[in-house]
């Protein structure tokens, strides 16, 4: 008798998800599915609003990414009042978009995410969390307080708080760095350096021991898209939009601006998350990953010298070809901190850094406006249509970890179907799907422009919904 | 040896940003966990609080379909002192903006109007959740104390935690109260 | 006036009759909390924020407009009162949508700019007791250039009504409808673009919450995060009294001086338009050479002028009005000592005669029962003026109008003459206690002539053009003809207003920003903008000024002074030399 399993909330992402996994006659995965379950629609309550406001409205997307969409609200703003934003704001908002980078990857990896890899993806789910990785590693643990700390300094140093800062305006930002921050962040990059290099270490410890999961779990092939800057380094504030296939070949450049003329969003009835893919290819063939392993194939160096280091023996795990398993994405992701934070000090030695030309002042001069980041978890999109005004009359997002949609609805059904036996359903199972979609680190609240979570239970249920087993997670 | 004080957390319709600024005690979650224990939370890999009760609840985020509703009351139900952390929790938060554009409209706007979409429709399934009014906690379920902020300040969560934990009913006000 | 004896919260307290409890209250320093009343405006008491506990009163009243008297006592931090204040917030807060996530005025307790938000604070109100309704949306007017309305975080309490009547009498703001519905409109409904608002924007500087927003400013920063510096408007002579908020050496707004002579009030001029300087902002020296105007250093610049300035023959000079006393003094004195030159005079302005009486101060306008207007056109040029005129028009004065063209104040003047007439208004004026004579410049010598003779009580506001005019004739710069082989033209930030230079063998134009000016010159040496100067202008009331430097200039762009100085070094060393 088939089956239908449900793990309702997926817990230790950000946002509200829920996966259904049908189970078929001889107890084998027939397939799963990743559904999102939240929404709240800013890019319809925003209308009516005015453009300069949308910094402050939109990074309420998200906790843990706000400065994402603040930088991205900006730039489409820049666009608005025609562009030219001076130099010295340009290195700021970098500034603080590194400071994003390295707390958001920090806490992901070790606090989110890392519980799985560190503590053992069977372990038992009372510890399996940070508090159980302090008491396992507390030197460790400490660490990546520290610099997820040190990130989030950065930003409420230059944005008056840590989330949801007030920092980036049309045309500029709104405070210069002053030198006693700038110093008291320099200060502190060698050691944030050596804590990244630090957990690099233990996540390449890690897969060394673990070589047989990280082949099979999660593995299959899509495109690559991500920004990348000179000589196709990665890029995460301005750049060009690049996407490769499997083959590593690239498919596309393009200035992310002129994103529609590339991208497509697809919807289904049973998720909240749109499916964005390359229109050229179609659906599903058009299917792309973002987020650090997307980044880190679609580009071809690291900026920085010590990430650029680490990036060359990325490489060597599939001889240069594009590196396809979905753990990989805990590595990719700390080889971005290590960059983020080497780049902390070259924005900081720069000559106008600590320049008071921060803002050019205008009104309305384009009716329209696109922003482009890389935000943690992905390239991220705002566009905006004015009226004369300057209040929105159109909102479109498309957002970060929507990109990877399909990826993790696809790493959902592989890893179900490798690791979950129908007829003996283990904790440890059903946590390693969950892990399957923590690895892209998603931002659901983002992706939905929504946010909600709901409470976890396991429950076993015929094809007539009557309830074989229960397995609570209290 | 005192008992550890329990605690439970979870978020509603918000944006995680409270949480974050939870944990933007930073090296504070040490001292914190020596006298709390932390249960089922979003960062946990428990889900709900136990049945035995918690101590201390806290949800952050407004209610805005029937499954925050069920954890809402699952958490009142199953907490001695629940906590409404964040704007979205005490005052209904952005989110509410949704409910004077119109559920409908907003639908419409994100899954079928949107100028990247192709082929679009509402999303609509047994399997997901169906929306509602965005509406603060507090219209649905008691609540003992309100910490606002967009997002309350690290400092102020802390205190508001180390007071509770003291066995003292937090007076928020100074630098403490800020509904920005 | 007879002093009163009253006791607020048990400590006795004396003041003059016809106070309000809380006028007395803030002269002893106790803090009553207020939301509609602002010291400006005439009291309103519609909030109930304010409300007190006076003995032997059936309910609790209104501080703000009840009056004191003999042996009254008043409590105004009892139970009763307190409970009401939390309540009356909590009711204010369950109309409308109060969002301060992303409001411009919204901060901490010790950085909030919303008084709204600082009683809710001050009250330790950490929710909202009544819900609003989030159903209904509340529009956004962003018709006007240079602020906006967003009247989800009004809460009417009309201090934008009782400003753009009392303050500035222009009458454009009202209610429609009633309880709920009540909504603050502009003329007969229509969009504050669209209405007879002239942004003078002093309902924004009254509005207590964020439903006004001033849109340069927004997000730029909150009051404990930006330098405030007063200082003196340039835009015309009234010269009104400013304060001028910046920030990382960024002028974010203008607001008017409360204590200063025009009371809070400003113009579109000095509030908004000076916020959006021209672009092209000269930075360096330039000479011609090949025809192309190319970077120089100030050594080269200096040198070149000097040796043209003295061998092409009598040199000339002008300049700007737009200059402080200090700059046009150092000017006159540079051609008149250094060149042995009188050729200078002042590139535009006009200056009536300004010894026909006592100067008027602003207040005294605002204060006259009888305003004698002779020429001119106060509205459109000095328009501090035009609306302190209409003000005490609304408050009984009587206004005669003598001008051979009709101007825009004629529909409040009780009279409205030709000059040939102006006897007529004279005597219609006689009866004046406090007559206060505003006269233009162009007028024949008789009507100055008459206005001489006028009582020895009448005060007089000359409506001169061009900022520091009266400060440039106190140093011997007027507007004169000047004729030279070269031409130093010291324009400062001034803008060219299509006039033309006249004609020389060599031209020096020292400007901030490029024009057709710059472009025609010879040598062009970069200026200060009247932001990054300081100094003192003489405006209408006769008055000497101070003007406040509050932006940094971009490096390397000397000061008047030092730029003179630079240039009589020049003319000096080679004669020096030649000396030796």
């Amino acid at each position: 008798m088939g089956q239908k399993i449900v793990i309702e909330p997926v817990t230790r992402i950000e946002g509200h998800a829920k996966v259904t996994i049908f189970i078929d006659d001889e107890g084998k995965v027939d397939r799963a599915i990743f559904h999102v379950n939240e929404f709240r629609g800013f890019e319809k309550f925003c209308e009516g609003r005015m453009f300069f406001e949308m910094p402050l409205i939109t990074e309420r997307i998200c906790g843990i990414c706000p400065v994402s969409h603040h930088l991205a609200a900006a730039k489409a703003c820049d666009e608005i009042v025609g562009g030219g934003i001076p130099r010295p704001a340009s290195l700021l908002r970098e500034l603080m978009h590194m400071g994003q980078i390295i707390q958001s990857h920090s806490m992901h990896v070790f606090e989110l995410g890392g519980p799985d890899l560190l503590l053992g993806f069977d372990s038992d789910p009372a510890t399996r969390n940070v508090v159980g990785l302090y008491g396992a590693n507390p030197e460790l643990t400490v660490k990546a307080i520290m610099l997820r700390k040190f990130g989030q300094e950065i930003i409420s140093r230059l944005g008056g708080r840590r989330v949801h800062p007030n920092f980036a305006v049309p045309g500029g930002v709104n405070n210069a760095l002053n030198p006693q921050d700038r110093e008291a962040i320099l200060a502190q990059v060698d050691s944030m350096i050596g804590y990244v290099q630090d957990g690099i270490g233990v996540i390449r410890g890690w897969m060394a021991a673990n070589q047989e999961d990280l082949n099979k779990f999660g593995v299959f092939s899509t495109g690559y898209l991500g920004m990348v800057g000179e000589d196709d380094a990665v890029e995460l504030y301005d750049g060009t939009i690049r996407l490769v296939d499997q083959q590593r070949q690239e498919i596309e450049r393009f200035d992310g601006r002129r994103y529609l003329e590339h991208i497509a969003e697809r919807v289904e009835p049973w998720s909240y998350l749109k499916f964005p893919y390359y229109k050229k290819l179609g659906w599903p063939d058009g299917v792309y990953r973002v987020g650090p392993l997307g980044r880190l194939n679609a580009a071809k160096r690291m900026a920085t010298p010590l990430a650029q280091a680490e990036y060359e023996l990325f490489q060597q795990v599939r001889g240069g070809r594009v590196v396809e398993g979905t753990l990989y994405y805990h590595y990719a992701r700390l080889i971005e901190d290590l960059y983020a934070v080497e780049h902390v000090r070259e924005l900081l030695e720069d000559p106008d850094i600590l320049s008071t030309e921060i803002q050019v002042n205008r009104g309305v001069v384009n009716r329209e406006g696109v922003g482009v980041i890389e935000a943690p978890r992905g390239t991220l999109w705002h566009h905006y249509w004015v009226n004369e005004d300057g209040q929105l009359e159109r909102v479109n997002l498309i957002v970060a970890t929507g990109n990877n949609n399909w990826a993790m609805s696809k790493a959902v059904d592989s890893v179900a179907k490798t690791y979950l036996d129908g007829n003996h359903v283990t904790e440890g199972a059903l946590n390693r799907i969950e892990a399957a979609i923590r690895a892209y680190d998603p931002c659901l609240s983002c992706s939905t422009h929504a946010v909600g979570q709901m409470p976890m239970e396991v429950v076993v249920c015929d094809l007539d919904g009557n309830e074989i087993e229960r397995r609570v997670r209290d | 040896m005192a008992e550890k004080v329990t605690v439970a957390s979870d978020w509603l319709c918000g944006c995680a940003g409270c949480h974050m600024s939870l944990l933007d005690i930073d090296e504070r979650i040490v001292d914190l966990v020596q006298l709390a224990t932390l249960t089922s939370t979003p960062i946990t890999d428990l889900k709900h609080p136990s049945k035995d009760g918690v101590v201390v609840g806290i949800l952050e985020g407004g209610v805005n379909n029937s499954a925050n509703e069920e954890v809402a009351k699952t958490m009142r139900e199953r907490s001695k002192i629940l906590i409404a952390l964040g704007d979205c929790a005490v005052f209904g938060g952005i989110p509410t903006m949704r409910n004077f554009a119109g559920m409908d409209e907003a639908l419409r706007r994100a899954y079928v109007e949107t100028e990247s979409t192709v082929d679009g429709q509402v999303p609509h399934h047994e399997d997901i959740a169906v929306m509602q009014e965005c509406r603060p906690l507090d219209q649905v379920v008691p609540v003992d104390i309100y910490l606002p902020g967009c997002p309350p300040s690290a400092d102020a969560i802390w205190f508001v935690l180390s007071e509770l934990l003291a066995g003292r009913m937090p007076e928020l006000k100074g630098k403490y109260l800020d509904w920005h | 006036m007879a002093n009163v004896n009253i006791t607020i919260n048990g400590q006795k307290l004396q003041a003059e009759s016809g106070k309000t409890v809380l006028e007395v209250a803030r002269a002893n320093s106790i803090d009553i909390p207020v939301l509609c009343y602002h010291p400006a405006l005439s009291p309103q008491g519609s909030c109930r924020l304010c409300l007190v506990e006076v003995e032997k009163q059936r309910a609790l009243q209104p501080a703000c407009t009840f009056p004191i008297s003999e042996g009254m006592v008043v409590q105004t931090e009892s139970e009763k009162v307190q409970a009401s204040r939390k309540f009356v917030l909590e009711l204010l807060f369950s109309e409308r949508l109060h969002y301060c996530m992303y409001c411009p005025m919204s901060g901490g307790e010790a950085l909030t700019e919303c008084e709204l938000q600082a009683q809710a604070y001050r009250h330790g109100l950490t929710n909202w007791k009544y819900a609003p309704n989030t159903s209904k949306r509340w529009p956004v007017d962003a018709s006007r250039k240079y602020f906006l309305m967003d009247h989800s975080r009004c809460i009417l309490c009309r201090r934008c009504i009782r400003a753009c009547d009392e303050i500035v009498a222009n009458h454009t703001l009202g209610v429609r409808d009633r309880g709920t519905r009540t909504m603050i409109i502009a003329d007969g409904d229509v969009p504050f673009g669209e209405s007879s608002c002239v942004s003078c924007g002093t309902c924004l500087q009254v509005c207590p919450t964020g439903a006004l927003i001033d849109r340069r400013s927004a997000y730029m920063g909150l009051q404990t995060e930006v330098e405030r510096t007063k200082s003196t408007c340039m835009a015309c002579p009234v010269g009104c009294g400013i304060e001028a908020a910046t920030r990382s050496n960024q002028l974010l707004r203008v607001e008017g001086d409360w204590d200063a002579h025009n009371g809070g009030l400003l113009c579109v001029d000095g509030r908004f338009a000076v916020v959006e300087p021209p672009t092209d902002r000269i930075t360096v020296p330039m000479m011609r050479r090949d025809g192309e105007l190319v970077k120089a250093s100030w050594d080269e610049a200096a040198t070149a002028i000097a040796q043209r300035l003295q061998s092409t023959g009598p040199a000339a000079g002008l300049a700007s009005p737009r200059l402080p006393s200090e700059s046009l003094s150092a000017f006159r004195r540079f051609f008149r000592e250094v060149l042995g030159s009188d050729e200078v005079g002042l590139l535009y302005g006009e200056l009536p005669p300004v010894d026909v009486g006592p100067f008027a101060t602003l207040p005294e306008l605002s204060a006259a029962d009888g305003i004698l207007l002779v020429g001119g056109a106060p509205l459109r040029d000095q328009k501090v003026v035009g609306y302190t005129i209409k003000r005490a028009v609304d408050q009984g004065t009587t206004l005669i109008v003598v001008n051979d063209t009709p101007t825009d104040l004629d529909p409040y003047a009780t009279k409205s003459l030709k000059v040939a007439d102006l006897a007529q208004a004279t005597t219609a004026l006689a009866p004046s206690e406090r007559l206060v004579v505003v006269y233009a410049p162009g007028l024949a010598p008789e009507v100055y002539a008459s206005l001489r003779n006028l009582p020895a009580k009448t005060r007089f506001l000359p409506l001169i053009q061009g900022t520091n005019t009266a400060g440039a004739a106190r140093v011997g710069l007027t507007v004169r003809a000047v004729q030279g082989a070269g031409l130093f033209v010291m324009a400062g930030d001034d803008a060219t207003d299509g006039r033309s230079l006249p004609a020389a063998e060599f031209t020096v134009v020292q400007a901030a920003y490029r024009s057709a000016w710059t472009e025609a010159a010879d040598v062009v040496l970069p200026s200060r903008t009247w932001s990054e100067r300081s100094g003192h202008i003489v405006n209408i009331e006769g008055r000497e000024l101070p003007v406040v430097a509050f932006l940094e200039a971009p490096k390397g762009i000397k000061t008047d002074a030092a730029t003179l100085d630079l240039l009589a070094d020049r003319v000096v060393r080679p004669m020096r030399e030649a000396a030796r």
